[in-house]
Order: structure tokens, then C-alpha cells, then sequence
């Protein structure tokens, strides 16, 4: 590897200040987490249980290995803290999951905390295993999507536009409109209507529609009075706006079967 | 198929097939409002159902309004059952058959016990829709009463045709018990496989156009049984052509060209012979060069 290279976790306590281009994991097999800044008004990511509408966070156990994770209303607009945690065999990650700092988290093994790092350094220890296994893509998308900065932002694009497979930029897409809306808002907007794949268009809807965007009913019933689009594409808006649980969609839903 | 995924597979086919149906024969905004519809589906019901009923009691077209009573159908709530078990009561109402049909689909049990009534009361159509909304909720035995119920002989018929779709044996055999044979009787035995039945029909002289109809129905149905050792006791059986034929018939209906060329050795009648013959050159069966080659040695 050329550049200087950093061995992440030599000291937890030490506090790394890593910068480099790229970096290294350390050398013990097992969990290693770090934080970095999450990205402004990201959700609480954490493990909840439900008791009817009412989330309670639970204590997330690592060693079970479940894909992907929870969120669950957006926090402050001030960035946070996301932790990373990651196994790690022979100096390569092999799970990977993505937690709020706070968020209660628990292995039967020893968690090598290696503390905060830079963003940048993080997104390269995570951007290789977008070319993984789908299961890891999906993981490092949604790991890299709660990063604060503009990297993650481009990176989330540029897969969604020019993913390896059509699911790569499906997740980007999903991932862009759960961690950024905002920013993310014309991209996915123009994706509605102008991705080449209409599988893609119809994801963008979905991503959209499951987003914390406040005008997502308004965009929906955009795209179902568009009569330029293609019967399918109206109805795919359609159901999407049913999931919704606004007074507005439910209005709408009604308007258009009482006409 | 159990009851519950027939219920399933009428559910995924009647979205599916009614909607590639509606392509052709509604309005841009009918298929836009049918879309809203079914959006509904995966609404709560608290928030579906007052749109549904809004719907129903409006202006709007036939066909929006059996998509709303589809959906409604689904919803457990007893409004909604009210309006399906309303319309399906309803012998003016062009959307009877459809909520008649529903109530099979949902299988919901209050729903489904009164069918009957509906039945008992409703024009040959609703009938028909009832008969059909018992077979898709896989209740025979409702469909054995109706068929001891009714005094109309196509709707016997329709509901005996059900059960044979449904393989319904004991059902079947109720039937018969009490009705005696028909035509549509033995068109069941065959779709839902009951050998015995058929064969016991096969080997009784009393009514020859029903024996003959039981011989070649023997062919086509669908059975673990040796049908070849039944066909050729019927053949020895029998001296009379007609007979004959109908096994023959049967056995070329069944593939049995082992059979039909035991039939061709053992006989010494040329007629018949060139018979059994004809029917092994249909089926396109090796057999019949062996008994071209058997006959040229003679």
C-alpha cells in the first residue's frame, strides 16, 4: 500500500488523528468500533423493541449478526456521533454495523474500542467492501451514508448513478434519502423521473416516500397527477402515498376515488 | 390444493388477471382510481375502510366499485362484512355475483354461512357465483347441499363439476347415493379421479349410454389403479361393440398401447382387429409396427 499508512486501534486511548488517504485495521481479530461524526439530523440508530407505537431502545447485540438496523425519529440538526463497529478476521472487516454513539451496544467478546477518527479515514476503510458480497455492499452503504461530509454524499451518488449492479444503486439511493435528504432531495427527485432503469425510478419513489422529508406526500401526488407518466409509475406513487400515515395522503386517496 | 393457498392463489390470480382484464375495457381515470384502490390494501383499516364505503356509496362505475368490495372483503370489520353481505344479498345489483365471490375469497365463516341463504333465495346467476364461492373457499360440503337442494338441473350439474374439481370423493359419492347417476356424475369421477365409482358404472348394462360414458371417462382419469387390467376385463366382459369401442377408446385415451395390443393378439375377429389396429397407429405407438409384423406372419 503506498502513502502513509495507519494502524487504526494501536491505543484506544491514544485518540487517533488519522488523515492519510488510507488506512489499516489492527491486527487482532475481533470487534473493532471507532466513531466519526454523523451526518446532521441523522436518526438514532440503535436496536428498539416495540410496544405497540411506542420504540424502547434495547441493548443491540453484536454477535447476532442481523442485517441492517433500525432508526428511529430524526435528533438534533447538530452532528453527532456514530460508532462503527466492525469484525474483523485477518485485517478484513466481515460484519459491519453502524450504531448512534449512544446506543447501548453488547458482544460476549472483547470490543477493541479504538475511539474517534477522522471521516475521511473511516470512509476508506469502508469503501472497499462496496465491491464485497451484496450483503456487505449494503452494510458499507449504510455505514458510509451516516458519515457527516460530502464524501459520503458523492460516494452515495456516484454509486447510485453508476453502481456495480442495479441493487448497489437501489441501496445508494435508499441510503441517500434515509441519512440526507436534504441534500439529497433534487438528486433523488430527478431519479424519479429520469433514471434510465425503470426499476430505479420506481425505487427512487420508494426511497423518497420513506424518507424524512416533510413534502414526501406532496412529491407523491405530483408524480400520480403527472399524466406523462406511465400508468405503472402513477401507481407505484399511489401505494407508496397509502403507506403514508398523513391526514393529507388519506385526503388525496379520497379525492381521487370520489371525482 | 388446501382451502387457505386456493384461497391465496384465487387472491394473486383475481388481482392479477382482473388487472391485465381492465387494461383493455376501463377509463384511464377507472384504472387510476382501481390503483387507489388497492393502494388501500396496505393501509390501516381505521383509515381504508371510511374511503371504501365512501366509494360504495357512490356514483362511481361498476367495476371501481367490486375492487372497493374485493378490498373490503379482506377487511375483518363488521361494516365492512355488512356492505359485501349487503351487496351479495342484493339480486338487483350488478355487483352481486362479485360480492358474492368475495365472501368466498375472504372465507370469513360469518360471511360463508349465509351463502346459503343466498343460495336458496338468489336467480340462477347468483347460484352459479355461490357454487363458485364455495369452491374457492373449499367447502364440499356446501356444495353437496346445494346440489341435494336444488330442483334446477344445470345448477346441479355446475355444482357436481365443482366437486369434481375439487376432488370430492366422499362428496361425489353422497351424490350419487341419493340422486342416482347422471351425466355430470360421471364427468366428476373422471376429473377427480374416482376409479371405483366409474368402474362400477362400467360394468352395469342397465343404462348403456352411461356405460359407455364411464368406460371412456375411465381414460382420462387421473388414477394410481391398473386401468389396463380394468379396460381388458371390461373387453372380455363385453360382447357388444359399442362396448368395445368405448374401451378401445378409453385405452388409446390412457396411452395403454400394451394393452390394446394384448387386445390385438388375442383377437380373432378382423373388424375388430383392424379397430385395434387404427387406434395404435393414432396413438403413434411402436406397438402397432409389432402388430403389423405379428399379423404379416400369421
Amino acid at each position: 500500500m503506498r502513502g502513509t499508512r495507519w494502524i487504526l486501534g494501536l491505543s484506544a486511548t491514544m485518540g487517533l488523528m488519522i488523515s492519510a488517504h488510507s488506512a489499516e485495521l489492527a491486527a487482532t481479530d475481533g470487534w473493532q468500533a471507532w466513531q466519526v461524526t454523523a451526518v446532521e439530523n441523522a436518526p438514532d440508530l440503535c436496536c428498539y423493541e416495540w410496544h405497540g407505537e411506542q420504540p424502547e431502545r434495547q441493548v443491540c447485540k453484536l454477535d447476532k449478526r442481523v442485517r441492517g438496523f433500525s432508526t428511529h425519529e430524526v435528533r438534533s440538526s447538530e452532528p453527532g456521533e456514530l460508532t462503527i463497529y466492525a469484525w474483523v478476521q485477518d485485517q478484513q472487516i466481515h460484519y459491519l454495523r453502524a450504531l448512534s454513539s449512544d446506543c447501548p451496544a453488547h458482544s460476549d467478546r472483547e470490543i477493541l474500542r479504538l475511539g474517534p477518527i477522522d471521516n475521511a479515514t473511516s470512509i476508506s476503510l469502508l469503501k472497499p467492501l462496496l465491491r464485497r458480497n451484496h450483503k456487505m455492499m449494503d452494510h458499507a452503504l449504510a455505514a458510509i451514508a451516516f458519515h457527516h461530509g460530502n464524501e459520503a454524499f458523492r460516494i452515495l451518488q456516484q454509486r447510485a448513478q453508476a453502481g456495480d449492479t442495479l441493487e448497489q444503486k437501489k441501496q445508494a439511493l435508499f441510503w441517500l434519502a434515509q441519512s440526507r435528504i436534504t441534500q439529497a432531495r433534487d438528486y433523488l427527485m430527478s431519479s424519479m423521473r429520469g433514471a434510465d432503469e425503470p426499476e430505479l425510478r420506481k425505487h427512487a419513489v420508494f426511497s423518497y416516500s420513506q424518507s424524512a422529508a416533510l413534502d414526501r406526500d406532496a412529491v407523491l401526488i405530483d408524480l400520480v397527477e403527472d399524466q406523462s407518466l406511465a400508468h405503472e409509475e402513477r401507481k407505484n406513487a399511489l401505494f407508496w402515498l397509502a403507506h403514508s400515515d398523513s391526514s393529507e395522503a388519506l385526503d388525496y386517496l379520497q379525492a381521487v376515488l370520489l371525482r | 390444493m388446501k382451502p387457505q393457498l386456493l384461497r391465496i392463489a384465487v387472491i394473486i390470480t383475481a388481482l392479477f388477471v382482473s388487472n391485465a382484464a381492465l387494461a383493455d375495457r376501463v377509463s384511464d381515470k377507472d384504472r387510476l382510481k382501481i390503483s387507489a384502490i388497492e393502494a388501500l390494501m396496505v393501509a390501516p383499516q381505521e383509515r381504508s375502510l371510511p374511503v371504501l364505503k365512501k366509494v360504495m356509496a357512490s356514483n362511481n362505475s361498476t367495476v371501481v366499485k367490486e375492487r372497493a368490495l374485493f378490498v373490503l372483503g379482506q377487511i375483518d370489520h363488521p361494516d365492512a362484512l355488512a356492505i359485501v353481505l349487503g351487496t351479495a344479498r342484493d339480486n338487483s345489483s350488478p355487483l352481486q355475483g362479485a360480492a358474492i365471490r368475495t365472501i368466498g375469497i375472504s372465507g370469513d365463516t360469518k360471511a360463508m354461512a349465509q351463502l346459503a341463504t343466498i343460495f336458496s333465495d338468489g336467480n340462477r346467476a347468483a347460484q352459479k357465483k355461490v357454487l363458485e364461492a364455495y369452491l374457492i373457499a373449499g367447502d364440499a360440503n356446501a356444495i353437496l347441499n346445494a346440489a341435494l337442494d336444488t330442483s334446477d338441473d344445470e345448477i346441479f350439474d355446475v355444482a357436481v363439476s365443482r366437486l369434481g374439481a375439487m376432488g370430492a370423493l366422499e362428496q361425489l359419492k353422497q351424490l350419487r347415493g341419493k340422486t342416482g347417476t347422471t351425466r355430470s356424475l360421471i364427468q366428476a369421477y373422471a376429473i377427480s379421479g374416482d376409479v371405483e365409482s366409474l368402474l362400477l358404472i362400467a360394468r352395469d348394462d342397465s343404462n348403456p349410454e352411461q356405460q359407455i360414458q364411464a368406460i371412456q371417462s375411465l381414460g382420462i382419469a387421473r388414477s394410481e389403479s391398473d386401468k389396463g387390467e380394468m379396460f381388458i376385463r371390461i373387453y372380455r366382459e363385453n360382447d357388444r361393440m359399442d362396448v368395445r369401442r368405448a374401451v378401445m377408446h378409453g385405452m388409446m385415451l390412457s396411452g395403454d398401447d400394451t394393452g390394446l395390443l394384448t387386445l390385438f393378439e388375442e383377437s380373432d375377429n378382423e373388424e375388430e382387429k383392424t379397430m385395434l389396429l387404427r387406434q395404435l397407429v393414432m396413438m403413434d405407438s411402436d406397438a402397432a409396427i409389432e402388430a403389423i409384423d405379428k399379423a404379416l406372419a400369421e
